[in-house]
């Protein structure tokens, strides 16, 4: 019941944030909402019994693209019109 | 040249395309004839790689030589050697952790294939970023300094282990070269005073892939295969066991550390234009 239930707020979280990626005006926070995305998708590759994926996509998706799409944000213009 | 309906470019790739289709398609018409293997395997259901579907880690190889090619027949035969952790010595692949002797001892090859991929990812990263104007970098807090500089050699310790226990763990060389990028990106972004060295990275990078590509050649001489497991094997479950799985999995390690790391270097302040 509990993992349901985790399963469920993970589903939402993911769910939730992809949708603010999309529809936010300031740039930034896509990046950052696209960060607790991959966040989310690796705990829930964890629950789902495959580490591998999960520490993968906590080191590339969370840490490293988010900080890629922040330098593009750096050289370019942060508000959308 | 760009009213024309037809030009060169179009035809080449569709030449490649009607190339690529034909090669992917000619097994269905092959009929075995040219197969030195066996005469029975007419079928393409039939060259399936049963031998390896049958093929154990312990001793059962014995019992597949002893069938003769006639695989269908002898399968109930095969005893399955059960593999105990701590205790099977020598085992034909060493690794505990079955994904990684599925990617670094049976597929090797799709792995360099991965690394080569990202290489040249990096190196267009660093084709593209070349000449634009470098970006200023804030002066940093002393909060956040003190935080970084506590924090990288934790993580740094964290990839490490992540790619040197690859065969024992989850994880391996790509998740831990990630992770070790990652504590660079915390150095380049938290510490303006890190003295990075581009000739530092890049020649660790080239060493570590020249001794990949070595290694695999290595097995190329000793057991008449590419990237074949020459070094011994050891107990499964132990730290040295598969000392082969465990050297490439940490020379990749290395790679795409530094490599990412590199690469977000260029992408975070900009290359300088030589």
């Amino acid at each position: 019941m509990l993992i349901l239930v985790m399963f469920l707020f993970l589903f939402l979280l993911i769910f939730v944030s992809a949708l603010y990626a999309v529809f936010a005006r300031d740039i930034l926070f896509c990046v950052i909402s696209l960060g607790v995305m991959s966040l989310a998708a690796s705990i829930v590759f964890f629950l789902l019994n495959a580490p591998d994926v999960a520490i993968t996509e906590a080191a590339v998706g969370a840490a490293l693209t988010t900080a890629i799409y922040l330098f593009g944000v750096r050289r370019t213009e942060r508000e959308d019109k | 040249m760009r009213e024309t309906n037809f030009n060169t470019g179009k035809f080449f790739a569709l030449l490649a395309a009607v190339v690529l289709a034909a090669f992917m398609l000619s097994p269905f018409f092959d009929t075995g004839s040219g197969l030195k293997a066996d005469a029975k395997l007419k079928n393409l259901k039939d060259r399936v790689s049963l031998h390896y579907a049958l093929k154990n880690v312990g001793e059962a190889e014995g019992a597949v030589e002893e069938c003769q090619g006639d695989y269908y027949a002898c399968r109930d035969r095969v005893k399955c050697a059960p593999v105990t952790y701590r205790e099977t010595k020598d085992a034909e692949t060493g690794p505990a952790n079955l994904v990684t002797s599925i990617v670094l001892d049976y597929r090797a090859f799709d792995t360099l294939g991965e690394v080569t991929v990202l290489f040249i990812s990096i190196l267009g990263v660093a084709l593209i970023m070349t000449g634009l104007p470098a970006l200023p970098v804030k002066k940093e807090s002393l909060i956040q300094l003190a935080g970084a500089r506590f924090l990288t050699p934790v993580i740094m310790l964290v990839g490490i282990y992540i790619f040197m226990h690859g065969h024992l763990t989850p994880g391996g060389g790509f998740p831990g070269g990630a992770v070790i990028a990652t504590a660079f990106l915390l150095l380049f972004m938290s510490d303006s005073g890190y003295g990075y060295r581009e000739r530092r990275f890049k020649s660790a990078e080239t060493l570590a892939g020249a001794v990949i590509v070595l290694l695999a050649l290595a097995g190329l001489v000793l057991r008449k295969s590419f990237f074949a497991n020459f070094l011994p094997n050891g107990v499964v479950g132990e730290l040295f066991s598969s000392l082969l799985i465990m050297a490439l999995y940490s020379l990749i390690g290395i790679k795409v550390g530094s490599e990412l790391a590199g690469g977000i270097k260029n992408l975070y302040t900009g290359e300088k234009d030589d």
